[in-house]
């Protein structure tokens, strides 16, 4: 099967604006996506993992490298993945219809047929009935599904997600993850989802990728093998235990028998 | 066309609103968050907007100096910054100017302290009893909404031609700005501090020295640099509007002969006066908000 | 009444007018204070000119001013002036609104557009407007022209100079996310730029509707034959008076009323403001 999303020795060097020496962001960085997979990458703050996000949308040009999307390079290519950002980046002043709408209209599609086609959308991800109401009015779990609205109303090949739960209180987090879940079964699209936290990359993912700290290179490609559907028991079950542990070793250096590595522990 | 909004937060991030008391300062001034351009400018010092600025200033002083001189425009209408250079000259060493910024400058000073003496206290008392605040509340937003250069003629009428009409003028204005700055003050104050003060048993006074003061006077503060401007605003006009001497006599004499020139020079003293006193005024309140600790 | 029936035996027994009348009153405390202030002054004001304490030519009195205001609604002065002066005063607050915004609009999209703008925005901050009046005189003369021109003049800061910071604080997350999903520049603009600027708009509209009272008013006195301002110059020049006081009224009412319109229409885009905390 041809991959949606392959990324071939992906290099991203930046030079730092007032010391002017030059910094190593990512490091032949390589990966294929294949459709309807859940992949997750995790690593330690500033590793590179947001900023591999951002080459993928086509926002950031890397240094050396090739990537594409169904086999054509993303900066030429629009629409072909929508973005569900860490803040939910809603415009205050549209209700939430027209926010969901908001990635179709960029894409050229007019109000109304935009807004049609925002509404199943809206359904999906339990939000019928608040159409009409505005930002302020929601909860920061309900605008984290207007932002993932907006970006599967555009039918992207991929979706691509920065943290989106980094911003929400521990329960509503673990709501939403078992939510995303049931989304995507539904929608069944092919995700890039980036976070610190080992304990939702393993509980969501088919795979989760695991950077090193600067540079940002892939030191692990593992496969969660928890059968699917997954609820949120799923995290007490041993199987899950031994993955998050797994992952967490790769991370931290081996355990040494820590209190930590049982846990679903930060990074970074 | 790039983007200004993130990189460069310096100039003014504040909003401007003077009619609603303006917000106390609450800390310093942002820094200039401006990169530094490296290369031949920077070795000058020169970020990106200096080098804008200064080619906007002397750019434009060039276009009108130039336009003057070659006849594109009527110097006796517009002026050229040689020729405002030159009267700035001329009035200085002239018989009348030093008098004028005299007379302007006393009836400023007396009004200006009068007004500052008692609003304050007035503030005070109207926000401390709340009812009597209340009472008073109609009157000091009908005068607060009328633009204050409106009693020019009235207090005009009721003192003359005079140095006490120009004083009653910079009193009248900056005394409604500064007493509705101090009121606001106070109301900021919750009723619960209040409440909470009560059950501990504080004294009145205490209460009052502890909290009231301390939060009300960066308002008042933020108020009297609102009012500076006011005040000369009111002096001026107060003197362009009937007066025998003063600036605002002097502005409208030139305007009157027609000399441009003459005009531009008193405004640009007016700006650096006006500049000049809320720039100290700002000063001090920085102080004041530094020594108060961020909540 | 049944008020007295529900009463409080202790707390406010004594009070004749029972809990209920009296909680009723506690409620609107603070519009009845202020009725009472009004009236009071104005009793005071009324009695204190009756018992000749103060003279009548220099105060007038209550009844007197009413009175003159039948008098000069009647009459072809009070009202003609009043609306010399209300179109000078739209003429010209309406171009300070054409020129202000996009004037602020681009010192706020575009740096070097704003490197330029800015020492002249801040020049004519600081630079007390009434003095710029008689440079206008030289150049306009007296008259209408003149007088649209200064309230243009008074009115045109508050415009450009909040415009350009409100575009200038178009939020980073909003314009990214736009980038990502193709947004064009038009889009972006009309989208998210003009929407997150509108909250400084309106603040900046709420000021200038003053600062243009102001400037109309200062045309009006030192630089025109007609309107209300003129008429107050009149009033003073001749010791009338009521006339005087009647055309201060007349203006304070006005800047009244509009300075709440604007604060009744401004908190309406409160909410647009945008939050960080999502």
């Amino acid at each position: 099967m041809q991959p949606v999303l392959k990324a071939d020795s992906i290099g991203m060097e930046y030079v730092h604006p007032r010391t002017g020496r030059s910094v190593l962001a990512i490091e032949d960085f390589s990966v294929e996506i294949e459709p309807q997979q859940f992949v997750t990458i995790v690593g330690p703050s500033g590793c590179g993992k947001s900023t591999f996000l951002k080459i993928a949308n086509g926002l950031l040009k890397p240094t050396s490298g090739t990537i594409s999307i169904h086999g054509e390079d993303v900066q030429s290519t629009r629409g072909s993945r929508g973005t569900v950002f860490q803040d939910a980046s809603l415009l205050p002043w549209y209700t939430v219809l027209r926010n969901a709408a908001y990635g179709l209209e960029c894409q050229g599609v007019g109000r109304k047929e935009a807004e049609e086609r925002a509404l199943p959308v809206l359904e999906l991800v339990g939000l019928s009935g608040f159409e009409h109401a505005h930002p302020h009015e929601l909860s920061g779990g309900m605008r984290q599904r207007v932002n993932v609205a907006r970006a599967l109303a555009i039918d992207p090949e991929i979706l691509l997600m920065d943290e989106p739960f980094a911003s929400l209180d521990a329960q509503t987090r673990e709501f939403m993850q078992s939510e995303l879940l049931g989304i995507w079964s539904k929608s069944s699209k092919t995700v890039l989802f980036v976070t610190h936290q080992i304990d939702e990359a393993v509980y969501l993912s088919d795979r989760v990728l695991v950077m090193s700290a600067r540079p940002g290179r892939l030191i692990a490609d593992i496969t969660i093998d928890i059968p699917r559907p997954r609820s949120l028991r799923v995290k007490r079950e041993a199987r899950f235990v031994e993955l998050v542990g797994q992952v967490w070793d790769l991370l931290h250096g081996p355990a040494t028998g820590d209190l930590e590595s049982t846990g679903a522990g930060h990074v970074g | 066309m790039t983007k200004a909004s993130h990189e460069n937060q310096s100039a003014g991030t504040t909003v401007i609103d003077d009619a609603a008391v303006a917000a106390p300062v609450t800390g310093a001034d942002t820094p200039s968050g401006e990169r530094v351009r490296r290369g031949f400018w920077g070795r000058w010092g020169m970020t990106e907007q200096r080098v804008y600025v200064a080619i906007s200033v002397i750019g434009f002083l060039t276009v009108w100096e130039v336009a003057s001189q070659l006849g594109w425009i009527r110097p006796l209408f517009f002026s050229s910054p040689t020729a405002v250079f030159a009267a700035a000259i001329r009035e200085i060493t002239g018989p009348n100017f030093w008098n004028n910024l005299r007379v302007s400058m006393l009836a400023f000073s007396i009004g200006f302290s009068l007004a500052i003496a008692l609003s304050i206290p007035l503030g005070l008392m109207f926000g401390w009893f709340r009812r009597l605040g209340h009472f008073f509340d109609p009157w000091l937003r009908f005068f607060y909404a009328t633009p204050r250069i409106t009693y020019i003629p009235l207090l005009v009428l009721w003192f003359g031609l005079g140095l006490e009409s120009k004083i009653a003028l910079v009193f009248a204005g900056p005394f409604i700005t500064i007493l509705v700055g101090t009121l606001e003050g106070v109301r900021t104050v919750p009723t619960t501090y209040l409440d909470v003060a009560r059950s501990y048993g504080a004294k009145q006074f205490q209460f009052f020295k502890s909290v009231l003061l301390p939060t009300t006077v960066p308002f008042i503060l933020a108020a009297t640099r609102l009012a500076v401007g006011i005040g000369i605003v009111a002096i001026v006009l107060g003197e362009m509007y009937a007066s025998q001497a003063g600036i605002g006599h002097m502005l409208m004499q030139a305007a009157h002969n027609l000399q441009a020139d003459r005009v531009l020079f008193a405004v640009l003293l007016l700006t650096i006066l006006g500049v000049g006193l809320s720039k100290i005024l700002l000063a001090i309140e920085n102080r004041v908000a530094d020594w108060k600790p961020q909540t | 009444m049944s008020a007295s029936a529900t009463q409080a035996p202790t707390a406010v027994g004594s009070d004749p007018l029972g809990t209920r009348t009296l909680r009723w009153l506690r409620k609107r405390e603070r519009i009845l204070l202020g009725v009472l202030g009004v009236i009071a002054v104005l009793g005071f004001w009324e009695f204190a000119v009756v018992s000749g304490w103060i003279r009548t030519s220099t105060m007038s009195s209550p009844t007197i001013i009413v009175d003159r205001i039948v008098f000069e609604l009647d009459g072809d002065r009070l009202i003609p002036s009043l609306w010399v002066t209300l179109r000078a005063y739209l003429i010209g607050l309406a171009l300070a609104t054409v020129v202000g915004i996009p004037l602020g609009f681009l010192g706020g999209w575009s740096k070097r557009a704003s490197y330029v703008l800015e020492p002249w925005l801040a020049g004519l901050n600081a630079t007390p407007t009434v003095a710029l009046v008689p440079l206008i005189l030289i150049w306009l003369g007296i008259g209408q022209t003149s007088k649209v021109f200064i309230v243009f003049l008074f009115a045109i800061f508050p415009y450009a100079f909040n415009t350009m910071i409100g575009v200038r604080q178009s939020e980073a997350e909003f314009l990214g996310m736009a980038r990502s999903f193709g947004a064009s520049q038009p889009k972006v603009i009309t989208s998210i730029v003009l929407p997150g600027a509108v909250p400084y708009m309106m603040t900046a509209a709420r000021l200038a509707v003053g600062r243009a009272l102001i400037g109309v008013v200062v045309a009006e006195l030192v630089a025109s034959n007609t309107g209300l301002g003129f008429l107050i110059s009149i009033a003073s020049g001749t010791f009338d008076t009521p006339l005087l006081m009647v055309s201060v009224l007349f203006v304070g009412v006005f800047g009244l009323i509009m300075t709440e319109v604007m604060k009744a229409i401004e908190r309406q885009f409160d909410k647009w403001r945008p939050e960080l905390t999502s």
